[in-house]
């Protein structure tokens, strides 16, 4: 079984936001993006400071504060280094932002690694142990790691979102969320296995059976664990089990689902709060309220996201390497490369990719290597623009060396990998038929009730001509010529 | 909203072979003005004739599309704008 699994590192910026030597020693870090509190140091979050805030509430809250925009930290190399570790786990590692990367693990089913524990709806051992290797391994990066595990990525996103939301953004005197999910916390000593037991978070041990049909929530809030107490980073772990999903979802926020501002701004006016709530409307009731994004609403707002994890870490590239045994033309160059981008587009065209980077490494003879890279304006798997882009380098490198060199391999790379979306024109879906079909049958519906005694049915249909058929599709005069 | 008709229809035309009236309907139409005027290849792969097509408009306010075709010599009323 698949487990896909968000892992979100709290203090990654500001650790290297203090690894940079950006902010004085000992001052508390405050990263703003867009004038907001995006990020923290352990320290700033004990004094109080709260994720979003304004930078004016910042300088009231943790009045000592160093405050640092996003976009003079670096956290790339921070970054690349924990998805490194992910590599241990999974080749699966889909990186989303520095601090935040999905996961899919490949496990077993059964509670002890065998198959058969998915229908008992219930979590293997080994999963939790995996689980919480992965979240003690991402602990180095920051001083509180948010895992949240599912069968699909919005539910694994919706989870940690949620342990976050309840480690950092709660205010005093709310209640914390009840997160109907299994929950780890803490990591975990030598020769500790216990499992049953209600604890709070941070440097306690063991799992916290707050099972779907169980009940509980784990106390790991800010109040009570202690950032500020803590010197070990704060482990959170939730993980969904198989078909529980919906019912996990249905308290959360409607704000988790990963929905475009029109369509969240639009669930607004409908007064939706929670996703339990729009989980209980039909999906076609949803497709009328919001059109094609509707479907996906109704899906999500159940725990449906087939979308799988992409295994962009570390990013692939695909090359060709040619040996040309000293060329000084650049006319078999041309040729050779052209060769190239046709069979790079055809080995990506076979897998339903693209590429964004094409890359040209010239071996000369005299022993020098030279590199050019040139990133495309977007994906794409055909071999013209591969072949486009590789002459241009091409010309680019030789044109800088001026005396024509003598090549003894070419290599053509393309990189930047990823699915190219397939989505077709309207042409080639029946759709909009059958959604007009829909209302007509409606129509005649309510007709029939409102005259019972007449007779009320569709006219005999004529079918279009195919002139007229081409005329709904563009206009004539892009067809032809002025008489 | 425009209506198919796509009858065979006798047209005077003027000097240049634009068309001048036509009959439809039992009723003579003249022409107030050719307002466009394209030919179309049609399935050109199928045999089908090149056609001149013609958007119309009389001097009773309608609306008309008449295809003329060159190889058949003919004319069609093919369309009538609402």
């Amino acid at each position: 079984m698949r487990w896909i699994c968000w892992v979100e590192i709290q203090g990654l910026y500001a650790a290297a936001v203090r690894e940079a030597g950006l902010a004085e020693g000992g001052r508390p870090i405050a990263v703003l993006r867009g004038g907001r509190v995006f990020d923290g140091c352990r320290e700033a979050f004990a004094a109080g400071l709260q994720l979003g805030s304004p930078a004016r509430q910042v300088l009231r809250d943790v009045p000592r504060a160093a405050l640092v925009e996003f976009a003079d930290v670096d956290a790339a190399a921070r970054a690349r280094a924990f998805w490194d570790r992910c590599l241990a786990h999974t080749p699966y590692v889909e990186p989303v932002e520095p601090h935040q990367v999905l996961l899919d693990l490949p496990l077993p089913d059964g509670p002890d690694g065998s198959a058969g524990g998915r229908a008992q709806g219930r979590v293997s051992r080994r999963l939790q142990e995996e689980v919480r290797a992965l979240a003690e391994a991402a602990a180095s990066f920051g001083f509180a790691v948010f895992v949240g595990v599912g069968t699909s990525r919005l539910v694994a996103r919706a989870a940690a979102r949620a342990l976050r939301a309840e480690f950092l953004e709660r205010r005093p005197g709310t209640l914390p969320q009840r997160l109907e999910a299994v929950r780890l916390a803490g990591p975990r000593p030598a020769g500790s296995g216990q499992t049953g037991g209600r604890q709070a978070g941070v440097g306690q041990v063991g799992v916290c059976q707050a099972g779907v049909g169980q009940v509980g929530v784990c106390q790991a809030g800010v109040g009570q664990a202690g950032i500020g107490q803590a010197e070990r980073p704060a482990l959170q772990i939730a993980i969904v089990p198989p078909g529980e999903e919906a019912r996990f979802l249905a308290p959360l926020p409607i704000g988790f689902l990963p929905c475009p501002p029109e369509v969240r701004r639009r669930l607004r006016q409908l007064g939706l709060a929670r996703i339990g709530e729009a989980a209980q409307v039909s999906e076609d009731e949803w497709v009328r309220q919001l059109g094609p994004q509707g479907r996906m609403v109704a899906r999500w707002s159940r725990g449906i996201d087939p979308e799988p994890v992409k295994p962009a870490w570390p990013p692939r590239r695909l090359a060709r390497r040619s040996e040309l045994g000293g060329v000084r033309d650049r006319d078999p160059l041309e040729r050779e490369l052209s060769r190239s981008a046709a069979l790079l587009a055809a080995q990506l065209d076979r897998r339903g990719e693209g590429c964004q980077l094409v890359g040209l490494i010239l071996e000369l003879a005299d022993g020098r290597v030279l590199h050019a890279e040139r990133t495309l304006p977007r994906l794409r798997h055909t071999a013209y623009p591969i072949q486009q882009g590789l002459h241009t380098l091409l010309a680019q490198v030789l044109d800088g060396l001026g005396e024509p060199p003598e090549v003894a391999a070419v290599t053509a790379e393309v990189g930047l990998i990823g699915p190219v979306d397939w989505r077709q024109m309207e042409l080639w879906d029946d759709r909009l038929r059958r959604e007009r079909q829909e209302r007509i049958e409606g129509a005649l519906a309510l007709l029939h009730e409102r005259f019972p005694a007449r007779v009320i049915g569709l006219g005999l249909r004529t079918p279009l001509s195919w002139r007229e058929q081409m005329l709904q599709y563009a206009d004539p005069y892009r067809w032809s010529r002025k008489a | 909203m425009s209506r198919i008709i796509n009858q065979p229809v006798d047209v005077a035309t003027d000097p240049d072979g634009r068309p001048a009236a036509f009959r439809f309907a039992g009723m003579r139409e003249r022409v107030r003005a050719v307002l466009d005027a394209w030919v179309e290849t049609g399935r050109w792969w199928e045999q089908e004739s090149e056609l001149i097509a013609y958007r119309v408009a009389t001097e009773s306010g309608g609306l008309f599309e008449l295809n003329f075709i060159p190889r058949e010599r003919r004319w069609m009323l093919y369309k009538a704008y609402d």
